[in-house]
């Protein structure tokens, strides 16, 4: 049988070798969020570095996708990409920050095949749980619970943009710089997803708590 | 400050403990890794025939399952002269040129490296990761991050590279041959009751893991293998670049991606990923697995090439979140009835280039064929920019 061989036409390499380059990660924040916990170690090994940094991985993947499970398939899709060139990558100058840019703009741009679609359903926190029964800060988080659900209506990238803002506290220029846009368009993402999320609310507290859809 | 903004400061805060924590994760990212992504490395060449193990017992194993190799032949690859691929089985009582019956088995193989598997095992039956029937690990894209309560301890052949190995801890392994190249092998019992057997060919950055409670069946498969050229679906072991060399030789796809009406399609996927130290890819890409389209799906294959937006998407994010995956790519083979085969080659995780392109027209990423992964590139990893799709 002959073989399908493909050919051998030269292809570019530009953003390949971007990838190994320490200046393209030069993010330079006056407070960087992203970098707020540099890692401290000159060459961390890949379980150096997730000893460290795991649990802060999946908690904004937590904050992006609003389901542990996937949020925890997100990380470790990440980290499995990382892992694969982690002698490149330990080299950075900001290594965590070029992982958590590579994890949010997986969650914001990338089609995975094993995407089902599904919008999680979010579970009320213990808080709100605690408060249903009583708590003095009952009405507090029950506004979180219902503040978090909306959260998950909103589109991927309008979501990150809210993450980044008010979780990771990344100024708007920081924000564009991760998600590879404009500082406008990230003010017009926020700007739609804050009237998306009033409008929710207003509707919410109009119908005493049920939303209208 | 706008109430609101407070509301969804406290509101990630307050969800902040929900996060599971990291404890296991570089290992299952190790477990996802050695399925995921391979490493390349410079093949030699093989002027030698070797023989991996002992045949007898490898051949009775198989011909328990339904196969048999005659006279208890152990299956190596070889190269003639010219140093084009040739197959021979070496055996107690000499060598043979002509291929053994392989009756009731199936060739698997990724980077070069087959072995012959049960025929009824299928691809990557599983679930979280984990394997829940007789299955072939390979090709396959990132494992969820989820668990079963309990595991079934099922018979697995899983593919992996050769410095990401499976299975932890792996057994103590000692030198031997595939079809001439170096290679260590190891074989231990896990608590499960299963034998494992650990096949390693570092020079072809592979490794082949076998599981069962059947030490026979293992011995079996482990003993199947050898080093090809070409798989069973006729894909290259190894290819320079994942790109047209020109415009096709077939007619009427100068205007149609898919002109006519094939009889066969076949796609190749291969990946050449980061070489630690080196900036560009510059040697062989490696084939990580490769499918037949079933026959009755063909035409709604070649329905959706043709259908494509003209043209193709480049990345449109930061440069460093672009993967460096320029020489990754999957190879549609199409054969006709008569006249010249039409090779048309697909990108999905370029930086420059993403799309479908057979040498004389291209075409972006359709949401139509995206729907149908499963059929069009069956048990093969999938990555593409939303941004791609049109």
């Amino acid at each position: 049988m002959a073989a399908f061989v493909p050919s051998s036409r030269e292809v570019r390499n530009e953003c390949v070798q971007q990838i190994g380059d320490p200046k393209a990660f030069s993010m330079q924040h006056a407070h960087p969020p992203l970098i707020r916990t540099p890692m401290t170690i000159a060459s961390p090994t890949f379980d150096d570095y997730v000893a460290s940094r795991g649990a802060a991985l999946l908690r904004l993947a937590l904050m992006l996708t609003g389901d542990r499970h996937l949020a925890e398939d997100l990380t470790q899709d990440v980290l499995v990409r990382v892992y694969g060139r982690w002698s490149r990558v330990s080299g950075m100058t900001q290594v965590d920050a070029y992982v958590r840019r590579t994890l949010v703009n997986t969650h914001v741009s990338w089609r995975r095949r094993r995407s089902s679609g599904e919008v999680p359903l979010a579970e009320p926190s213990d808080a709100a749980r605690a408060g249903a029964a009583g708590d003095d800060g009952s009405e507090a988080a029950a506004d979180r619970d219902q503040a978090w659900r909306l959260l998950a209506t909103l589109p991927r990238r309008q979501r990150a943009v809210l993450v980044l803002r008010y979780y990771e506290d990344l100024s708007d220029r920081e924000i564009a710089e991760v998600l590879g846009c404009s500082a406008g368009t990230v003010r017009s993402q926020a700007s739609r997803a804050l009237a998306t999320l009033r409008g929710s609310l207003q509707d919410v507290a109009a119908t005493g708590g049920v939303r209208r859809d | 400050m706008d109430e609101l903004d407070d509301l969804l400061r406290d509101t990630f805060r307050a969800r902040e403990d929900e996060a599971g924590d990291a404890t296991g994760l570089a290992a299952a990212v190790r477990s996802g890794h050695a399925r995921h992504t391979v490493k390349r490395r410079q093949l030699l060449v093989v002027g030698t025939v070797g023989v991996l193990a002992a045949g007898g017992s490898s051949a009775l194993a198989l011909a328990r399952h339904g196969s048999s190799a005659p006279n208890g032949a152990v299956f190596v690859a070889a190269r003639d002269g010219n140093g084009r691929p040739s197959v021979t089985t070496s055996s107690p009582g000499g060598s043979a040129t002509s291929p053994p019956s392989q009756a009731g088995t199936r060739a698997w193989s990724s980077h070069g490296l087959q072995v012959r598997v049960p025929q009824d095992w299928k691809a990557n039956q599983t679930q979280c990761g984990t394997p829940i029937a007789p299955t072939v690990l390979i090709g396959g894209g990132a494992v969820p991050a989820c668990a079963l309560n309990h595991a079934p301890a099922v018979d697995v052949v899983a593919f992996g590279t050769a410095t990401v190995l499976d299975p932890d801890p792996e057994p103590a392994l000692h030198p031997t041959t595939v079809g001439g190249h170096a290679a260590k092998t190891g074989t231990e019992r896990i608590p499960d009751g299963r034998t494992v057997t650990l096949l390693v060919v570092p020079d072809l950055d592979v490794s082949v893991t076998v599981k069962s409670k059947n030490a026979a069946l293992v011995a079996g498969i482990v003993g199947s293998a050898q080093i090809v050229d070409t798989d069973a679906n006729g894909c290259a072991s190894q290819a320079t670049t994942v790109e047209p060399a020109g415009k096709p030789a077939r007619s009427g796809a100068q205007t149609t991606m898919v002109p006519d009406k094939p009889i066969k399609a076949t796609v190749c996927h291969y990946a050449a990923p980061y070489t630690p130290g080196q900036a560009a890819f510059n040697g062989p890409t490696f084939l990580t697995n490769s499918s037949a389209i079933a026959p009755d799906q063909i035409g709604k294959l070649t329905d959706t090439i043709n259908t494509l937006t003209p043209g193709q998407a480049r990345w449109t994010g930061l440069p460093g979140s672009c993967p460096p995956a320029a020489h990754d790519g999957y190879l549609f083979h199409f054969t006709y009835a008569s006249g010249p085969p039409l090779d048309v080659y697909l990108h999905t995780s370029d930086c420059d280039h993403i799309g479908f392109d057979n040498g004389a027209i291209t075409g972006y990423l359709s949401q139509k064929f995206v729907d149908n992964l499963q059929v069009f590139l069956p048990d093969m990893a999938f990555q593409a920019p939303d941004d791609a799709i049109k």
